[in-house]
């Protein structure tokens, strides 16, 4: 074999190699077995105590699902319990914890399609509230990120992306005290190759801590002062 | 042309594609949609200041946004300014096709129907490929007084023909109250 067939041979080999590699499985993040999930419920910091700006009642609605795409793969099966309600149950405590508002209730009342004083009234009289904050999550998801294109090992960053938009409603009057969107992300970088749950569950629990508190700043900075 | 010469051109442009197919899914983070204010839409309503605007959202755009076409889905952009003096909220939008509503699938589905491919190359195009989707797509969102805002739309191909209608809520953020649009599309 001559020198320029041999040449010939090692281009297409390599050129094989690549081909295959190119087309691979993706390696996907699957839901782990149900044995293997873990829980996104916290508590939140009780220690953090902030300044009370509404000697008034509270009433947080469930989160609204408005979500373009589910946690990861089209799937929300990642964890004990559902995202969207582990979301709900941390926004209830992470309020309530605050000490902002004078007394903070769970509702179980769905958001209204049309937000008015018609339709928001009857669900602060039946829970005895002044006020009630209505939550659309937008985005909850995972985002693995690949560093660089070529490059294989340790060069995928985990991020969890939070946003939502929140509003602090006074349902009497019909005036929007506080909205505001909130858009958050928490990250690591995947040494292992592998993606365990215990990775993707702290960065969620993460994410949402800080765009909790994100939250209560905005509301204590920006949210309507109101008459005692 | 020798056997050899042949298979040598066909691994050529089969590398040359690859790359082409990496360099526009990188190039998609570098891209937006085309700034156009509500009103500088061949299709738009205006109320109490408000404009909504809606038009087809081609192959060619399809690719410069998000690094590939799709073929299970026909798009739009939306695009809503406000020129009121108050804040608003994009709360919500409904697509009504052939058949009535449009279920908006999940936008993992636009993600497999793109199909960036596997291996190195293709972790990393999925990974473009998913921020650019959450990012370039229409969602709930304020709008402050002057901001425009836009985002694309993927509907299901079964669901719709050539004609379409969007209809869309906006709330205003200081005192409850909505303005709702409608308005009649048309895609490729």
């Amino acid at each position: 074999m001559n020198k320029a067939s041999r040449l010939f041979g090692a281009t297409v080999l390599l050129a094989l190699v690549a081909s295959f590699s190119a087309s691979a499985d993706l390696k996907k993040i699957k839901p782990p077995k149900d044995k293997h999930k873990l829980s996104l419920s916290y508590r939140p910091a009780a220690n953090a105590a902030l300044p009370r700006k509404y000697d008034a009642s509270l009433g947080v609605l469930p989160v609204a699902d408005l979500r373009g795409m589910k946690f990861y793969g089209g799937e929300d099966e990642y964890f004990e319990e559902s995202p969207v309600d582990a979301f709900s149950t941390a926004l209830y405590s992470e309020l309530k914890f605050s000490q902002i508002f004078r007394q903070v209730r769970r509702v179980n009342s769905a958001v209204p399609d049309r937000l008015s004083p018609a339709s928001l009234e009857p669900i602060a009289q039946s829970n005895s509230v002044d006020l009630l904050l209505v939550v659309y999550l937008t985005e909850f998801g995972l985002r693995r990120e690949k560093m660089e294109e070529g490059k294989k090992g340790v060069d995928y960053q985990i991020n969890v992306h939070v946003s939502f938009f929140g509003q602090l409603l006074h349902p009497a009057s019909g005036t929007v005290v506080w909205a505001e969107e909130i858009t958050r992300d928490f990250g690591s970088l995947n040494t292992s190759g592998k993606i365990e749950p215990l990775e993707y569950t702290n960065n969620a629990i993460e994410a949402m801590k800080v765009s909790f508190d994100d939250m209560k700043a905005m509301i204590l900075a920006t949210g309507m002062e109101m008459g005692r | 042309m020798s056997l050899r010469l042949i298979a040598l051109l066909t691994l050529l442009a089969g590398g040359i594609t690859q790359s082409a197919l990496a360099d526009d899914y990188a190039a998609a983070k570098t891209q937006d949609i085309k700034f156009r204010e509500g009103s500088f839409y061949p299709t738009w309503q205006e109320e109490r200041g408000v404009e909504v605007g809606v038009d087809n959202f081609g192959k060619r755009e399809q690719r410069r946004l998000f690094g590939k076409k799709v073929d299970k889905f026909k798009t739009i952009d939306v695009a809503i300014t406000n020129n009121s003096p108050v804040r608003i909220l994009l709360s919500e939008f409904e697509v009504f096709g052939k058949k009535g509503k449009v279920e908006l699938a999940d936008l993992n589905a636009v993600v497999k129907d793109i199909d960036p491919g596997g291996g190195e190359k293709g972790n990393y195009r999925m990974s473009i490929l998913r921020n650019e989707l959450a990012k370039k797509t229409l969602k709930a969102r304020p709008i402050n007084p002057g901001e425009t805002i836009q985002g694309v739309v993927f509907i299901p191909k079964k669901q719709i023909d050539k004609n379409g209608r969007i209809t869309i809520a906006v709330q205003n953020l200081r005192q409850l109250a909505y303005l709702e649009f409608d308005l009649s599309f048309e895609v490729d």
